[in-house]
């Protein structure tokens, strides 16, 4: 009998085939990730320690630099940070080791750029001197959809081998009972273009190997044993040609122009981002930055900013303010977004010290702080006041902008501009608390329908306040990524659409289409 | 605070493997190192914080060192960049 499963979405995208339950032989013991990162790096001191002079000068030049980089601090120090921030071990060396080519090739001088390789080699010393994955992680011998308790990201990485050379998924979707959108492990997935959906009540009980399933990454939703209509139907719908959408370009070259920008939760996935082609950054969500219980003082935090700033000059970027996770069962009513910054103001004004820092010291970005969950124009104001008197750097301070979630903030578009140069949509909140349906309770999910003329009254509302005034009007959330919509946005005067990693090539192939 | 000028002699200037060096010797000494030339000091300690000065032959580096051994770690620092990077520099 058919059933669907509702959990978190993690990564968006689509996938049907048979369900694969990985296996586990027991409780792989897992090393702490700091304890790896330690380890490699005595491992490799050692190896690199040649106290005899056995070397020649050309080895024993390599090693020095190899050397002098273990202790570097802004080097290993570096990586170290990453992983009490929260990433693997693994994952820490690869972001130490980019950051430190990119700095040796953004000199520009051609001795220090040629040593890439060397800086490089050292990387690949460490990560060879890491643990092996961790025991028990069984690999598919056929494409599946991969269903587990829990997976870390060492262990999805482990199943899907590196990015390149590209080679046949035998992985195609990951479903797992625990796990929500700012683990690392759906960073990953959403790297790799893989649809994952988190969070599933009781999905161990529910799914077993073998049995059909069609995955909705981008709705969280999983059909169990689907009948032959349903996945024909569900084919139809599939990702790459998307329903409704002719290549005829019928009213095409005529539409105004719009951006594709990209979603991301790290700056370090910033590299990641450049290389899919975006027109920018839309959304930087801070919340993988500042977990709750875990603040990052000013100067660790503007580094990373910093860093993110100039790996991908030229563009514009918006970072949004820490975004609360809504506690309760009424998320959106609570004390979120712009509610939450008021209420832990010491917090707040680091985070907003450590982006002014960045902005300064980055002469030259296109950087806008984003407000999350704005209600009242006051709000806005107010924190527009805050970066006056705090911004030191010399010029113009970032530019600010509000995300619209709230029906008040929609209706009020005219007075939020009066602060904010830009505005964000997300439309996935504004839709639920327009309609008054919850996104998390599946009895009420199908009153959340993104052609509500609810909806378009209030984007109408936004986009023509925002051609009037001459700011930024932006979409992120889930209608960002529906080339149907992005055709009715462009008319409406919106300036850019804000999708994730996996989404920004389909989208954009949608949206050059429609221009051609 | 210990502070030395030295200029750099030799023909490849402070590229990564004379900075190498140059860490390698100043991690010796329990005394803080900076390092700048036109802009602000970086930490003596950092290869990729040195090699970012872009120190050419004919460069003045500006060493200041703090610390219980500030005035070895100075002398001995200046020593190896005015040797061309060649010297041992033992402390």
């Amino acid at each position: 009998m058919t059933t669907t499963l509702q959990g978190v979405a993690c990564a968006p995208g689509r996938a049907a085939g048979r369900a694969w339950v990985l296996p586990r032989a027991g409780a792989p013991p897992t090393p702490s990730p700091e304890g790896d990162l330690e380890l490699a790096v005595r491992r490799v001191a050692e190896a690199l320690h040649d106290p005899d002079g056995r070397h020649d000068a050309e080895r024993a030049g390599i090693h020095s630099v190899q050397r002098a980089l273990l202790a570097d601090p802004e080097f290993i120090g570096r990586a170290r940070l990453l992983v009490s921030e929260g990433l693997t071990a693994r994952a820490a060396i690869h972001g130490a080791i980019r950051m430190a080519v990119d700095r040796l090739r953004a000199s520009h001088d051609p001795l220090l750029a040629a040593r890439c390789p060397d800086v490089r080699h050292l990387g690949e010393r460490l990560l060879a001197a890491l643990d092996r994955p961790p025991p028990g992680v069984a690999r598919p011998d056929r494409p599946v959809i991969l269903v587990a308790r829990d997976l870390s990201a060492e262990e999805l990485l482990a199943l899907l081998g590196p990015a390149s050379p590209p080679r046949p998924r035998l992985v195609r979707a990951v479903l797992l009972q625990r796990s929500g959108p700012l683990t690392h492990t759906a960073i990953l997935a959403r790297a790799r273009g893989l649809p994952m959906v988190g969070g599933i009540p009781d999905l161990l009980q529910r799914v077993g190997s073998g049995d059909r399933l069609l995955v909705d990454g981008g709705h969280g939703r999983v059909t169990v044993d689907p009948d032959d209509g349903a996945v024909r139907r569900f084919m139809a719908e599939g990702c790459e040609r998307t329903p409704g959408w002719s290549p005829d370009g019928r009213r095409g070259s005529a539409s105004p122009r719009i951006q594709v920008r990209v979603n991301i939760d790290l700056p370090e996935e910033i590299r990641l981002a450049r290389e899919t082609g975006a027109a920018g950054v839309g959304l930087l969500r801070t919340d993988g930055i500042l977990r709750q219980g875990h603040a990052p003082g000013r100067p660790q935090q503007a580094a990373r900013y910093i860093d993110a700033l100039r790996a991908w000059p030229g563009v514009p970027h918006v970072y949004r303010m820490f975004d609360a996770p809504a506690p309760g069962p009424e998320p959106a009513l609570g004390p979120r977004g712009i509610r939450w910054l008021h209420l832990n103001r010491s917090r707040t004004l680091t985070q907003l010290d450590a982006l002014l820092d960045a902005a300064a010291a980055v002469s030259d970005a296109d950087l806008t702080i984003l407000l999350p969950m704005v209600s009242h124009p006051q709000e806005v104001s107010e924190f527009r006041t805050l970066i006056h008197d705090r911004w030191q750097g010399a010029g113009p301070p970032p530019a600010l902008g509000a995300m619209v979630e709230t029906p008040a903030a929609a209706i009020v578009i005219d007075e939020l501009f009066d602060s904010a140069d830009l505005v964000a949509v997300g439309t996935n909140d504004l839709l639920s608390l327009l309609v008054g349906a919850s996104r998390e309770d599946p009895r009420v999910a199908g009153l959340l329908d993104t052609g509500h003329p609810a909806l378009w009254d209030l984007l109408e509302r936004v986009g023509a306040a925002a051609r009037e005034r001459g700011r930024t009007a932006m979409v992120c959330g889930a209608l960002a990524a529906d080339p149907d919509a992005i055709r009715r946005l462009a008319t409406l005067g919106f300036d850019a659409v804000s999708v994730g990693l996996a989404d920004v090539r389909r989208v954009q192939r949608a949206v050059w289409r429609r221009r051609g | 605070m210990t502070e030395g000028t030295v200029t750099v002699v030799n023909d490849l200037g402070l590229h990564l493997r004379a900075a190498a060096r140059f860490v390698e010797l100043a991690s010796r000494f329990r005394s803080t190192v900076r390092v700048h030339t036109q802009g602000p000091p970086v930490d003596g300690k950092s290869l990729l914080a040195l090699s970012s000065l872009l120190a050419r032959r004919g460069t003045t580096l500006h060493v200041a060192c703090e610390g219980v051994d500030e005035a070895e770690a100075c002398a001995a620092l200046c020593a190896l960049v005015a040797s061309g990077f060649q010297g041992g520099g033992a402390p």
